[in-house]
């Protein structure tokens, strides 16, 4: 299924993306970013918007650019980069509040048909992570590319 | 700014076509995201993931 995404931009590493978001507010840096963890096979993946000069990242903004599918289809690219570079790991992802999360889940559940084909995919419940099903409210999602 | 495709972008890959069929996307390399290694970012974020990874039991590894 081909979606509609943004240009992506790397670091040398693949662990950090930038793109442009573009629409009613104008244009928005938005960076993406693959953060080691305390544990050596987990990444976590933060993302927000970014300023070019505070360098600064604010992840609890609404920027509103009504363009939320075409900038989780290019999160979702980014994934897809940073797997290719870095196939052995997991990618944990979470949002900055439950309603964000909410929306992740919501991007992940219109989009699984295509993922499970090449992730396994797993929701955070009850403290364990369990095989992601649709529908149910999750606190965090981790991801492991499937060879 | 320099600004390149990267080449492990078309490691083992014959024609853009199979590149493209593999969902993996053509990414910019910038230089200038290099720059921002040092800076620790998104720190509530990861404080917020490390607490839930040392509480959370991990599925077991499929491949």
């Amino acid at each position: 299924m081909k979606v509609e995404k943004y240009n992506l931009k790397s670091g040398s590493d693949f662990t950090r993306f930038e793109f442009i978001s573009e629409g009613p507010k104008g244009t928005i840096r938005k960076l993406i970013e693959f953060q080691e963890t305390n544990n050596p096979n987990i990444y976590n993946l933060a993302f927000g918007d970014f300023n070019p000069i505070s360098h600064e990242i604010d992840d609890l903004a609404v920027s509103d650019n009504h363009d939320t599918e075409k900038v989780l289809a290019t999160v979702v690219a980014a994934v897809y980069a940073f797997f290719h570079k870095y196939p052995e790991v997991y990618i944990y992802a979470t949002g900055s509040t439950k309603a964000r999360t909410r929306l992740y889940r919501m991007g992940i559940s219109r989009f699984y048909e295509n993922i499970k084909e090449d992730f396994y995919l797993y929701g955070h419940y009850n403290d364990e992570f369990e095989e992601f099903v649709i529908g149910k409210d999750y606190d965090g999602f981790l991801a492991q590319r499937k060879f | 700014m320099m600004v390149f495709w990267h080449k492990e972008n078309f490691r083992n890959m014959k024609t853009l076509k199979e590149f493209e069929n593999k969902n993996i996307p053509l990414v910019a390399i910038d230089k200038n995201l290099d720059k921002l290694q040092n800076t620790v970012m998104f720190t509530e974020k990861l404080a917020k993931a490390n607490r839930v990874l040392s509480k959370v039991k991990l599925p077991n590894q499929k491949n």
